[in-house]
């Protein structure tokens, strides 16, 4: 390696979440959240492991353990033991670059100085004195590939870089058309490409309804008998008229809303309306007093139900958040029950095997106790009642 | 970047292996999965029913919680449950308030599956048609109506 080489450093980072590991990690090493292996593995109060970033973003969110549920706080994290942090730094991951040519794989905690140092497909500046453009270091020796050339063909400027690039669009160049694979010269390709027979489009009126398509060749024959094309005149004055009629209509019923009033004029104004008919001089003043009534009643009416809206959302809001306290009340009592007939259950299984065990003791016994048994039902009460008390004592135990 | 790496890794998991009853619909994206799932014992009111549910992930999964709707597609019909309402929208505070982040898309499916396993009213959440009709789409906005807490 040249000394040039070693001395120009990538600056090219590495975000060690993305890292692709050679065999997959065992399963005690991955963070539960982000279920990679673990980076700066920090532990919980609790006795948890997880990313030191990965907790802290859950933290954020909420004060809880994500795996137990038990409270916790950014100070209740630790750096985990160092015996875990060293196994995680020494799994063996792909070198990033590996989608560009590099086979290197290391132990994880060397990849940022491959990168830094040695990777020969990370990007470096370019050798050459004052230019600012990055190259993969492998290439870094070679000359600068940043400098504009001249294309062989149109004689413009191109960087070394775009040449390729530039080739697909160099008007002295020809280019294969997408849809019949026939070549043409790079200007008029635009121009074919609104013509080419071969591309698939829709039916002319495809936006009415007609779902046909075909290469543009074969569509001619299509349009002849389609009916949707056959309708498109009608159709389209139809679309036309209704958009006219919905401005309209738009229109009116703002007007509507404006001169209506929302409810029946107080009675003592309906009178004055019937008086005001037969005095004619009067009716003008009469009728734009009415009409200034009118407005008034009306932004007031406005302002009540925006008023009741409000308090509606409120109501609403509410009630659903006391629901949802009671709900989650109630699936707590669940676990709780569950819980507790579970406990209830292990104990009732424990007991019928001891009771049973102890009747299996009772009849290997029975020779001592027959005679007893036989003499009255008195003696054989006492007996089971002695069994229960020392089952009990067991139990105890 | 995150909630990709993650999903990338659910999903190598998921095409291996699944539980009984749960699979997966499509998944072609980190954005928007659907899974299927059928309940496995005898409840009459799921027997031979295939529901599909459908995931959206934001680009804080799984740090927040992914959005998780039962949808209507392909004959696939809303499985009818005091916690869900016919539009689709689960009512589940592990969905919610309880979400952690190491639960995944595996182990909620589970969780939802066993909630209409143990279900046996064969009735909607109180409120289904207000709620319904006010168009709420999105659980994560809205604090559930609930009453009744057998389930
Ligand atoms: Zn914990
Ligand atoms: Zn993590
Ligand atoms: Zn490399
Ligand atoms: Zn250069
Ligand atoms: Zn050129
Ligand atoms: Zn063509
Ligand atoms: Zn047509």
């Amino acid at each position: 390696m040249s000394p040039s080489r070693s001395s120009r450093n990538s600056l090219q980072s590495v975000d060690l979440r993305a890292l692709d590991y050679l065999t997959s990690p065992s399963a005690n090493l991955l963070c539960p959240i982000c279920h990679a292996p673990l980076i700066t593995p920090v532990q919980t109060r609790c006795l948890h492991t997880f990313c030191s970033a990965c907790i802290s973003l859950s933290l954020e969110r909420s004060s809880t353990c994500p795996v137990d549920r038990k409270p916790l706080n950014h100070d209740d994290v630790t750096p985990a033991p160092i015996m875990i942090a060293n196994l995680v730094n020494d799994l063996v991951v792909l070198c990033p670059n590996r989608e560009k040519g590099c086979t290197t794989s290391c132990a994880r905690w060397l990849v940022e100085s491959h990168i830094r140092e040695d990777c020969e497909y990370a990007t470096v500046k370019c050798a050459k004195e004052g230019c600012d453009g990055m190259v993969e270091r492998r290439e870094a020796e070679g000359e600068c590939v940043h400098e504009e050339v001249e294309c062989a063909f149109c004689e413009g400027a191109v960087r070394k870089l775009d040449v390729e690039l530039h080739y697909k669009e160099c008007p002295k160049l020809s280019s294969d058309c997408r849809h019949c694979s026939k070549s043409f010269p790079n200007p008029e390709l635009a121009a074919h490409k609104l013509i080419c027979p071969d591309e698939i489009i829709d039916c002319a009126a495809s936006h009415f309804g007609c779902s046909f398509s075909s290469r543009r060749s074969e569509l001619d024959e299509h349009l002849s008998h389609c009916h949707f094309v056959a309708l498109t005149p009608i159709l389209q004055l139809h679309t036309e008229r209704i958009e006219t009629l919905e401005l309209e209509n738009k229109a009116i019923r703002q007007k509507l809303d404006l001169l209506v009033p929302p409810r029946p004029l107080p009675t003592q104004l309906s009178g004055a309306t019937s008086s005001a008919a037969n005095d004619s001089s009067s009716g003008r003043d009469m009728t734009s007093e009415m009409q200034d009534y009118t407005y008034h009643l009306y932004s007031e009416y406005e302002q009540l139900r925006s008023d009741v809206e409000r308090l509606n959302a409120q109501i609403r809001e509410l009630d659903v958040k006391q629901d949802m306290a009671r709900f989650n009340e109630g699936l707590r009592y669940n676990d709780e029950m569950t819980g507790v007939r579970a406990a209830i259950n292990g104990l009732r299984m424990q007991l019928h095997w001891l009771v049973a065990s102890r009747r299996e003791a009772g009849t290997g016994g029975a020779g001592a106790g027959g005679a007893r048994s036989v003499a009255g039902s008195s003696a054989s009460g006492d007996g089971r009642r002695m069994s229960v008390d020392s089952v009990r004592q067991v139990v105890k135990l | 970047m995150f909630a990709q790496k993650r999903l990338g890794k659910e999903l190598s998991n998921i095409h291996k292996s699944l539980p009984p009853g749960i699979s997966i619909a499509s998944a072609s994206d980190f954005s928007n999965w659907k899974m299927d799932i059928q309940v496995l014992d005898t409840n009459p009111l799921y027997a031979d029913q295939i529901y599909r549910l459908n995931f959206k992930f934001s680009g804080s999964y799984p740090i927040e919680a992914p959005e998780v709707t039962f949808i209507k597609e392909d004959g696939r019909d809303i499985p009818m449950h005091p916690h869900i309402y016919s539009n689709g929208v689960i009512c589940l505070d592990l969905l919610g308030t309880n979400w952690s982040p190491v639960q995944n898309v595996e182990s909620v499916c589970m969780s939802i599956q066993s909630m209409l396993t143990s279900n046996t009213k064969n009735e909607r959440p109180p409120g289904d048609d207000t709620f319904v009709r006010s168009g709420y789409r999105s659980p994560r906005n809205i604090n559930f109506v609930y009453d009744d807490n057998t389930v």
